[in-house]
């Protein structure tokens, strides 16, 4: 059965006088895996706090599983595994205290696997959260998310500043939800090169709208990187319309478009420029484009 | 298995993947025969998403390298030799411009931006020639 | 160097204020308040305080001077604890933010302490009285001390948190008692003037010798002391989702009561009893102390207790608990159980300590162990009442609800202390104007309670029409209030004609509307 795991229609948010979020719309289907891109203060938090139902949408619907998260909570939290950016432990439980709270809540807790993630990722049983590295914390909060095999993982930009070591643990346990039949993972990062290794499908919020979505191949090889050679040196950027970006100096101009290249190769020709290169643009490059755009 | 893919380079990873598989047979790491790792093995070790080698091993089905024997995994097919050989000569052709290269007393880095260069090159325009061998 | 010494001080100094700029504007405005009540009624408030036969309004502006005294004086200390929350290690202490500053450890330790003394000088000489002055003018070097114990106290035993409210109170109290032991002749006054300096040098240095230590990283990060017995340890899986939430939420806030209870009862009141074992009004004094205890500190404690997390300042539900498939009928059930808990052992305690008390060393007292077995059980009633009381407010999350919700909490223990003590002084004219006006009194009484009952009743059914029904508060409310009532017919042979008004209150006593009202609130709360 191929449904959407989550379903967000026209969802607008807003805080006092700032739009949050503005008629955003995207569907994750099941056994995917989800990256939401946007710089600091885009509307990724909001929007994943309004797939847990903390917040409600103002306008617009969110539906996960098929149920509201806001009249339905239980339904919907009992199949999620959450971890946000600070994993929010309290710090007076010890790590076993944790983990028996946890399993509470979740018919699907496993425990062996529970303690073999616990011995892997090296915690002490006995410790309280308090006495934990960041790193640590960020493992067990990523234990309590994993253990009970959650048919949706949600990563609010987890690995932010977290070691490698604790990020490939991150990105395993993404890789392992999504081995598994039918579960689906949506996160959100900074990292795009986390983005691009484990992604289906992308979507990048740049001040409250959804600039880009769709599957990450389409959205790569739509964006083109092309180098232009002009016959005389350029003082400043070139205005070049269909262009995200234009960056450069001197005689050689690099541009960023997407799926506008006919357009720009007829532009090329009146300017008097030659196309000397073009390649695929990478993330980082599509993502810094729309940013600025 | 040594592979190395890059997630920001422009190819897609599942293309890198099928490159390095078909690469990894050329050279004669994998042989007919031989059986890749399962898809969840794979995922876990690149560190991909595992559709990512679901959509490779397919493509590599369709093209008849591998054959995926349900419940047991993917086997390398009989049917690759033929493109074999075809590397092989083009293997030798490259070997000959590296040499008139090599003599023009080009560096490695200038004779890398030139074949690159020109690959952009050809991307870029309308037609392809197709030499027949 | 000088000039910067200067200024690092003049900093400092400023920060001491500029930290709790509100509670020092309130401080202000009461104490002029107060000051110019002592101004413009100063024959009145003397004739208040001497006069045991006052009337009605040198009576209450005494009391009101004496309430704003006692307000200024709790904003003062709430000024002058120079504490800050410390993200380091989530508890109110020293404001580790200032030992990166270039100035000494003693200064840091010295500054707000001078300035405190200089401040409880002030207050002193502002509020002088008859009381203090019998005293000699010693309150003036006297009470100054009590401000560095008071920092020392805050500072040092940081990880207590709200446990060190008690342990001040406790000191503030010995100081009161030595300082009026003082009035009298024949105490060796050198010898006390001399503990009291003793004691204030030695709580300086502990404070500078902390201060210094945790600047310089030593020692561990939570105090000196882990307080807080843990009065459940458990290996074995939680049975469900509200076990495991009432575990939670019993560690988080359930001890609370129980081990303010228990502290109170071993530090001061069984030792008070002891001493005044051969006086008999002292003696039933303390045995109605001892029974209103957990009621009156249940009343601050439920207003802590109603929030999401009873040790956060702010109304958020944690968010640890907003993620889990917990229902919002779950969760209040949780709060109401682990009330319930609450109550039960604070009153276990208090019970045990009755028994072992009255038994053993109640040498003045004929208790009747009926009334007390029934105020002991009203108590639990009342107890658990007054900690769940406040949800419907707590939970919703608007902290201007909140604080406004709170402010009876001020107003009205004043007003009660004031007609508890006209009443006590007026005792035969009071009840002969009761018994004379009993037939007005008593229909008021009985109509006003009825309109409530209707009120609650609507209420009620408003309120869980929307929400998820918890039948188990139902039930218990309909048991809990058939008991009220069946007691209530009981006492009422005692009583006539206040059978149906206690029948009535009995029906009001246990809360049903809020709690449908909590629930709404939490889901609120949760989805904002």
């Amino acid at each position: 059965m191929v449904e959407n795991i989550i379903e967000i229609h026209n969802l607008s948010r807003c805080f006092g006088s700032k739009n949050a979020l503005k008629d955003v719309s995207l569907s994750v289907p099941r056994g995917t895996v989800f990256g939401l891109v946007g710089e600091n203060g885009a509307g990724k938090s909001t929007l994943i706090k309004h797939i847990l139902g903390l917040w409600r949408a103002e306008a617009g619907q969110v539906r996960v599983f098929g149920h509201d998260p806001v009249s339905n909570p239980v339904a919907v939290l009992e199949r999620i595994g959450y971890l946000s950016e600070q994993p929010d432990l309290p710090d007076w439980m010890r790590v076993y205290e944790y983990m028996r709270y946890m399993q509470a809540f979740y018919p699907k807790w496993d425990v062996p696997y529970a303690e073999s993630l616990r011995a892997q990722f090296g915690v002490d049983r006995n410790a309280r959260v308090r006495v934990l590295s960041k790193g640590q914390r960020a493992k067990l909060g990523l234990l309590g998310a994993q253990a009970h095999r959650p048919d949706l993982l949600l990563l609010d930009e987890p690995s932010s500043g977290l070691d490698p070591i604790v990020r490939n643990d991150i990105l395993t346990a993404v890789i392992r939800t999504v081995a598994d039949e039918g579960r689906t993972v949506f996160f959100s990062s900074h990292l795009l090169e986390e983005i691009e290794r484990v992604s289906d499908h992308v979507a990048m919020l740049h001040q409250g709208r959804l600039v880009l979505y769709g599957p990450l191949d389409r959205i790569k090889a739509q964006h083109r990187r092309i180098t232009l050679r002009f016959e005389t040196p350029q003082p400043k950027a070139p205005l070049i319309p269909g262009a995200l970006s234009v960056n450069g100096a001197g005689r050689e101009w690099t541009v960023i478009c997407n799926r506008q290249r006919s357009q720009i190769q007829s532009l090329t020709m009146s300017f008097g420029t030659e196309i000397v290169g073009e390649d695929a643009a990478s993330l980082n490059e599509v993502f810094i484009a729309h940013a600025n755009a | 298995m040594p592979l190395q893919l890059n997630p920001s380079s422009g190819v897609p990873l599942y293309l890198q993947l099928i490159e390095q598989i078909k690469h990894a047979i050329e050279t004669g790491a994998l042989r007919t025969g031989d059986q890749l790792p399962s898809v969840r093995q794979m995922a876990e070790e690149l560190m991909i998403n595992p559709n990512t080698v679901v959509r490779a091993y397919r493509e590599l089905e369709h093209e008849g390298v591998i054959e995926l024997k349900h419940g047991s995994g993917a086997f390398i097919c009989e049917s690759i030799a033929p493109r074999t050989k075809l590397m092989q000569k083009a293997h030798s052709v490259v070997q000959q411009a590296m040499d008139r290269l090599e003599s023009l007393d080009l560096t490695e880095d200038e004779i890398r931006r030139l074949i690159e260069n020109e690959l952009g090159r050809r991307r870029s325009r309308p037609t392809k020639k197709k030499y027949t061998w | 160097m000088q000039m910067h010494k200067g200024r690092a001080t003049a900093a400092l100094a400023w920060e001491v204020c500029a930290r709790s700029r509100s509670a020092l504007m309130w401080l202000i405005g009461v104490t002029a308040v107060s000051l110019l009540l002592n101004i413009v009624f100063s024959s009145s408030i003397a004739q208040g305080r001497s006069d045991s036969h006052a009337g009605g309004f040198p009576l209450f502006i005494s009391m009101l001077e004496m309430t704003l005294a006692g307000t200024s004086v709790l904003l003062f200390l709430a000024v002058f604890g120079c504490t800050e929350l410390n993200s380091q290690t989530g508890l109110m202490g020293f404001p580790r933010r200032l030992f990166v500053l270039p100035v000494s450890s003693f200064q840091l330790v010295a500054i707000p302490a001078v300035f405190g003394m200089a401040a409880v000088e002030l207050l002193l000489l502002l509020f002088r009285s008859d009381w203090y002055s019998e005293t000699n003018n010693l309150d003036l070097l006297l009470m100054p001390i009590y401000l560095i114990v008071y920092q020392s106290v805050l500072w040092t035993l940081s990880s207590l948190r709200a446990v060190r409210l008690l342990v001040v109170g406790f000191i503030a109290v010995i100081f009161l008692m030595l300082l009026s032991m003082l009035r009298f002749q024949g105490v060796p006054q050198g010898r006390i003037i001399a503990y009291f300096m003793a004691s204030g040098v030695v709580a300086f240095a502990v404070s500078w010798t902390y201060v210094a230590r945790q600047r310089s990283g030593g020692g561990s990060t939570s105090g000196w002391i882990h307080f807080v017995p843990q009065l459940s340890r458990r290996e074995k899986v939680f049975p469900s989702r509200i076990a495991a939430q009432a575990w939670f939420e019993w560690r988080r806030s359930g001890q609370m009561l129980p081990t303010l209870v228990a502290v109170l009862l071993v530090l001061l009141i069984a030792p008070l009893s002891w001493f005044m074992r051969s006086d008999a009004g002292m003696s039933s004094f303390i045995l109605v102390a001892t029974l209103s205890m957990p009621v009156l500190l249940a009343l601050p404690i439920g207003k802590a207790f109603s929030k999401p997390d009873l040790w956060s300042s702010d109304l958020i539900i944690p968010p640890i608990v907003a993620v889990r498939p917990l229902s919002s009928r779950e969760f209040v059930l949780v709060k109401l159980e682990v009330a319930a808990k609450s109550a039960a052992i604070s009153w276990l305690f208090v019970s045990v300590f009755l028994m072992i008390w009255l038994s053993i060393w109640a040498n003045a007292l004929r208790p009747d162990y009926r009334m007390i077995g029934l105020t002991i059980f009203l108590g639990m009633l009342l107890t658990w009442r007054s900690l769940i009381s406040g949800l419907w407010l707590g939970l919703h999350g608007n902290p201007r609800l909140f604080v406004i919700s709170g402010l009876p909490y001020g107003i009205i223990p004043f007003f009660g202390l004031a007609g508890g003590l006209w009443l006590i002084r007026n005792q035969p004219y009071a009840m002969n104007w009761l018994t004379d006006h009993m037939n007005v009194v008593l229909p008021q009484v009985e109509w006003i309670a009825a309109i409530l009952i209707l009120v609650k009743l609507s209420a009620a059914v408003l309120s869980w029409w929307k929400v998820e029904r918890a039948w188990a508060y139902l039930l218990f409310w309909i048991s809990s209030t058939l008991t009220l009532i069946a007691l209530a017919t009981r006492v009422s042979t005692y009583v006539p004609p206040l059978s149906h008004s206690l029948v009535l209150i009995a029906v009001l006593i246990t809360p049903l509307a809020r709690i449908g009202i909590a629930q709404a609130s939490f889901e609120r709360n949760r989805h904002r």
